[in-house]
């Protein structure tokens, strides 16, 4: 009987598939063992899932708040994978049990519970620095995919003027090749002659690509280099603020 | 970390261990407990062939606790330990200690095997991580 007296009181309850058990946040004290079915314990990391565990019967969860005396918020969600049925402990009583219990085991049993807390503060570092290490690889990827692609061979007509000379009649060009980044344009020396073509000048430019759309963009002279045929000269440009339609149109011809 | 008095009263011997030794084997079969009374360890896991530290651990630091939580026919050590610098460590009367273990509730055991099930878990978790996996 003395045993009895001793055991705390316990409640059953079941939960239907996909049900939630435990809200990771939420402050809950009860401890559960599983009598039938799986659980699935997780984590919400950075708006992802992050699953822990899976647990069947026999097996017990909620034991982090129990302890933690109680003061912390669930540490983790736990939901019925199918029909599941539970036996509910409560705590206070198994508190003051493990109050009363010889100081050595407590001891051994708080040093357990410190260093599964570290070792969850390890694998959240180690995972934060994991996806930091993804994404880096990833940007780095993109970076070298971009001058991969950079400058395609193209063979246009362009007309142009300077920016600030919207009203002149414009001038003609050759635009050789082509990236999201800008255009290299081969135009006759003679242009030269009257406008001025100085790296940093801008130029409305307008050609149109092989799927007939028409790119009318400010580009800005990055350089100004005589071209291998005699009399012209060739002009690497730079766009200033090309808009996300002719981004969309030159990024689909470099792709054919 | 000063060395609380009731760990003393279970020390049945004190052992000095030279720098670098082993003191338990991962995968070695054993549960006696022990306590670091000077110096600090080192936690040790294999994965695959490499050998990854996963904890330093101190004065009044137990070792060797989670096959003697939890209570397993194999009785595997779980990690490997090995002095930093001289170590003074106390073996522990796992006698007593099972004794009283024993007379706690069932859903107290339960929950302390949860617990040190829990720590198994993550620890093997976080060295995999440590190893780059």
């Amino acid at each position: 009987m003395a045993e009895k007296k001793k055991t705390p009181p316990v409640v059953h309850l079941s939960y239907s598939k996909g049900e939630l058990i435990i809200k990771e946040g939420d402050y809950g004290i009860s401890i559960y063992k599983i009598h039938k079915g799986y659980v699935r314990i997780f984590r919400k990391s950075n708006n992802t899932i992050v699953p822990l565990a899976t647990l069947g019967r026999g097996e017990v969860f909620g034991e982090m708040t129990f302890f933690n005396f109680l003061l912390e918020p669930r540490s983790a969600s736990v939901e019925a994978i199918d029909d599941v049925e539970l036996e509910v402990w409560h705590p206070v009583r198994l508190a003051e049990e493990y109050k009363n219990m010889p100081a050595m085991l407590r001891y051994i049993t708080q040093q357990s519970l410190h260093r599964l807390l570290r070792m969850n503060r390890v694998i959240d570092e180690l995972t934060a620095k994991k996806k930091r290490v993804k994404e880096e690889q990833l940007a780095a990827e993109k970076k070298s995919n971009k001058r991969r692609y950079y400058r395609k061979d193209f063979d246009q007509e362009c007309s142009y003027r300077l920016a600030t000379h919207s009203k002149k009649v414009p001038l003609h060009g050759v635009i050789k090749d082509i990236s999201p980044m800008g255009v290299g344009m081969e135009i006759n020396a003679r242009n030269t002659m009257n406008v001025s073509h100085e790296p940093g000048n801008q130029l409305k430019i307008s050609f149109r690509l092989p799927s007939g759309s028409s790119i009318n963009e400010v580009a800005i002279i990055k350089s100004v280099k005589k071209s291998k045929v005699p009399g012209y000269l060739f002009l690497g440009l730079e766009f200033k603020d090309i808009s996300k339609d002719a981004l969309k149109q030159i990024g689909f011809f470099m792709m054919s | 970390m000063a060395i609380d008095s009731i760990i003393y009263v279970y020390v049945v011997k004190e052992e000095v261990i030279q720098p670098n030794v082993s003191i338990i084997e991962e995968g070695a079969k054993g549960d006696w407990l022990f306590v670091v009374l000077k110096g600090k360890v080192k936690v040790k896991k294999r994965i695959q062939k490499r050998l990854v530290t996963i904890d330093t651990l101190g004065e009044g630091a137990i070792v060797g606790e989670i096959p003697f939580l939890l209570k397993t026919q194999d009785k595997l050590r779980t990690a490997s330990v090995v002095s930093e610098g001289v170590v003074k460590l106390g073996i522990l009367d796992k006698e007593r200690l099972e004794k009283e273990y024993e007379l706690l509730s069932p859903q107290l055991k339960s929950l302390i095997k949860t617990l040190v099930l829990r720590l198994k878990e993550t620890t093997k978790k976080a060295s995999l991580l440590a190893a780059g996996q």
